[in-house]
């Protein structure tokens, strides 16, 4: 694996403590090069129009814009790259806004930024965290009362019952391991899923945005 | 058949010359043999009708009167018709007994109270029927109206049909009155009943006595003997008159008139003469009692004129038009019978009196009652009105007090919870500056006190969270937050939570204190116990009582071989301390991997065992 060309990251973060906390974190993890860091969503929005990264951190509370606006911009212009929220206290519902943007992943700001390295390998080997919280709402959102008649938006691909059965265990605070065993099928494989999930989210956000400026004679 | 008519096919019948085929005959004139009680019999010829109490006032006696039937040519039967004859009767035709009612001399009956019809014995004659003498014998009490009116003789069929038209006029004009009279009596009596006002008593038993009185006119067995039952049948009359007098009167507010001294002793001296007119037979007495009460009349009608006339109103008005009739009523009754010494019961107004009366008694109890009904409604639709202002004033002020009990609870909550922070967050926190203070800093002791606080606050956030009373995600969250730290501690999880249902009023408060339970239950699997291994579960049991039941265990040591004792026994107060607070029971004990087994269970249905934390008042009913 050492042949493996190595992971290339850009940070955006304005507060300066944590800036050089995650940037010495990064420097040290082997397989991972910190490529840039911007203090402002309007620097790293400049930045990446011109350059790409395989994972992108992005601090939600950015003072020029949200971060939301970096992750939409580069769903829609950059697929390819893995975007990862860094954020305080997993606040659940700007966190749904963000997958909802096209994040993929998160990191929780509570000292525990010494996993960083290994989250941002897992993310960029295919791997989503999920909170409980986060797996509960979303049973609510896209898993609607399993019995209902879906009512989502056109075009919003609706869970598998394989995913919502993951769904129901992450939220009831089983690891991906134990699901796996739960379910008898690879770890790998549940976090293929709980990935898919977070982009049926995604879809799900922009069918309806696109629903709505419909509505509001936008488009 | 009317009398007009008859007279004009009589005419009609004279002059086709047919008159002898089909004549009634009526007499007028008859042979009389009178015999007062005590006196010498006197024979006279008299004039039909012939009345026993004119001849003779105040005495009993007999009658014989005889007249002659002259012979006729017709063959068919024959009959005669008496409209009155008493008071004891017997009719003799040739010597020969045809028809008797009650017996001479026995004064218990009283035949002139019914028309009497007695059909002729057929004499079987080719060329008709001869000349015969009729004999009508007749015992007759003072003061009874006794004596004979016209007697009528004629082919049977005629004959019945005059008996049939007098027997009919006389019977249902009584007994029509009789049946006016009870009614409005029955009517009366029950309305005085159930509102005891003296009006409808007065009507009650006005209209009761004027029953009994017109009863009599076709009694002819009267229940008291002669002349007891007269005294009975004059105070049925003077009562009648007097309390259909006062029932007037106080309709139109003037009953002072027959509430004055003069006329109570004037009434106590009628009562008694009338009484005494009859036992002792003084016809003038009785007549001067009718008098008096004629007297009494003119300033009774007087003031319902005056009524009527200031008050105007519908009712003043009926009561003078009903009061003068009835009024000229008893005075033409008076006059006619007691004065001229017409036949009783002929030409009679009463009846018309009675039904105007009783007409007057309807109309006031429907203008009453409709009143009544009116008001009911009127007080009911303000009721009503009140009601609902009333309803609309508790929901406005119980909506206040929901109000007021929600800010107050939402204050409470967040001064549970900043004090709950301060003690969890506050407290590391403290405990970190004391540890700086000192030189030889242990990096892990700082290490651990700062993972500490950090878990405390992760706790109260969560906590904040809106969870929707979902204690599974709770759980769920609490090892996703300690999980690195487990790891870290190397401790596996035996991890086995079942969908649990919803919790109503799950608050912050109550899911930050489960949390804290839980988590003292890690940290000392953790620090203290050295285990290998937990073991967490969280399931419903279907009781009774139903609950949600959370217990980890772990395989180290337990509390007994802890070298912490005095902090695990802080612990463990405080533990039971938050379980009780929240209304969950707590188990510590030893579990079967050799460690510490936790169990904490909640009741599923919440509200009822936690007051103050939800328990809003409901708002009464109105």
């Amino acid at each position: 694996m050492w042949a493996d060309p190595p992971i290339s990251v850009a940070l955006v973060e304005d507060d300066a403590t944590t800036r050089e906390r995650l940037t010495h974190v990064l420097a040290a993890a082997p397989g991972i090069v910190l490529v840039h860091t911007a203090v402002s969503a309007g620097q790293m929005l400049d930045w990446l129009a011109g350059n790409s990264v395989n994972v992108l951190l992005v601090d939600l509370g950015l003072p020029d814009q949200s971060g939301l606006e970096v992750i939409r911009w580069c769903r829609a212009h950059q697929p390819a790259t893995n975007v990862m929220v860094v954020t305080l206290f997993g606040d659940e519902a700007n966190m749904i806004g963000a997958f909802e943007a096209g994040a993929r992943g998160y990191l929780l700001k509570d000292g525990t930024e010494d996993e960083l390295a290994r989250h941002v390998l897992s993310l960029h080997a295919g791997g989503s965290p999920m909170t409980p919280v986060i797996a509960r709402q979303l049973l609510a959102r896209l898993a609607p009362a399993a019995q209902a008649p879906a009512p989502q938006a056109v075009g919003n691909p609706p869970v598998s019952a394989r995913e919502r059965e993951i769904l129901h265990a992450l939220a009831r605070g089983y690891t991906y391991e134990e699901v796996a065993r739960l379910l008898a099928i690879a770890p790998s494989t549940v976090q293929s899923h709980v990935k898919n999930i977070y982009s049926k989210l995604a879809v799900h956000s922009k069918t309806e945005a696109i629903f709505e400026a419909r509505q509001l004679g936008l488009l | 058949m009317a009398p007009w008519l008859r007279l004009l096919l009589a005419a009609a019948l004279s002059l086709t010359g047919l008159s002898a085929v089909a004549a009634v005959e009526r007499v007028t004139h008859a042979q009389a043999i009178l015999t007062p009680a005590g006196g010498a019999a006197q024979t006279t010829e008299v004039t039909l009708p012939h009345r026993w109490d004119q001849s003779f006032p105040g005495q009993d006696g007999m009658a014989s009167y005889r007249f002659d039937i002259p012979a006729t040519k017709t063959t068919g039967p024959r009959a005669l018709y008496l409209p009155r004859a008493g008071n004891q009767i017997e009719v003799w035709l040739d010597e020969r007994l045809v028809h008797h009612a009650g017996q001479l001399g026995d004064a218990r009956t009283d035949s002139a109270k019914m028309p009497i019809w007695v059909p002729l014995p057929e004499v079987a004659h080719a060329q008709g029927y001869p000349a015969a003498r009729m004999q009508v014998r007749v015992t007759a009490q003072a003061m009874r109206w006794g004596g004979l009116s016209t007697p009528w003789i004629g082919p049977r069929d005629e004959v019945h049909g005059l008996y049939l038209e007098h027997l009919g006029s006389r019977q249902i004009g009584a007994w029509l009155g009789i049946g006016a009279l009870l009614l409005s009596s029955l009517m009366a009596a029950g309305f005085w009943w159930s509102q005891r006002e003296r009006l409808y008593l007065v009507m009650c038993l006005g209209s009761a006595a004027g029953a009994l009185r017109i009863f009599d006119r076709v009694l002819e067995q009267p229940p008291l003997p002669w002349p007891w039952w007269g005294a009975v049948s004059a105070w049925a009359l003077l009562a009648y008159l007097v309390l259909v007098g006062y029932f007037l009167l106080m309709l139109i507010d003037r009953q002072q008139l027959l509430e004055a001294r003069w006329f109570r002793v004037l009434l106590g001296i009628d009562l008694l003469a009338s009484a005494a007119a009859f036992v002792l037979r003084l016809p003038w007495l009785w007549t001067l009692v009718l008098a008096s009460l004629v007297g009494v009349a003119a300033p009774l009608w007087i003031a319902m004129a005056q009524a009527a006339w200031r008050q105007r109103t519908t009712r003043a008005l009926a009561v003078f038009a009903t009061g003068t009739v009835h009024l000229g009523a008893t005075g033409f009754e008076w006059l006619m019978v007691r004065l001229r010494g017409t036949d009783p019961g002929t030409t009679s107004l009463m009846p018309y009196s009675i039904a105007l009366l009783a007409l007057l008694m309807s109309a006031l109890l429907v203008r009453r009652f409709a009143r009544v009904a009116g008001e009911h409604r009127a007080l009911l639709a303000t009721l009503d009105a009140r009601v609902r202002q009333r309803e609309a004033e508790l929901l406005r002020r119980h909506a206040e007090l929901r109000q007021e009990y929600a800010q107050q609870a939402a204050l409470q909550e967040r001064q549970r919870l900043m004090r709950d922070i301060h003690d969890g967050v506050g407290v590391q926190l403290v405990g970190l500056l004391d540890l700086l203070e000192r030189d030889a800093l242990p990096r892990q002791v700082l290490r651990d006190q700062v993972g500490t606080a950090l878990d405390e606050l992760r706790m109260a956030v969560d906590a904040l969270q809106p969870v929707h009373g979902d204690l599974t995600t709770v759980l769920a969250t609490l090892r996703y937050r300690l999980r690195p730290r487990l790891e870290a501690a190397g401790i596996a999880i035996d991890w086995q939570v079942d969908e649990l249902p919803p919790i109503e009023g799950l608050t912050p408060t109550t899911v930050l204190q489960i949390q804290r339970v839980l988590q003292e239950a890690f940290t000392n699997a953790m620090r203290h116990a050295q285990a290998q291994r937990l073991w967490v579960r969280a399931w419903l049991d279907s009781g009774p009582p139903e609950r949600l039941v959370l217990s980890v265990e772990d395989d180290g040591r337990g509390f007994q071989g802890s070298d912490e004792a005095s902090t695990h026994g802080n612990g463990l107060a405080s533990m039971h301390a938050r379980a009780l607070a929240i209304g969950a029971e707590l188990e510590i004990g030893a579990g079967p991997h050799g460690g510490t087994l936790l169990r904490l269970a909640l009741p599923a249905q919440r509200g009822a065992s936690a007051p103050g934390q939800d328990g809003v008042p409901s708002p009464c009913q109105p």
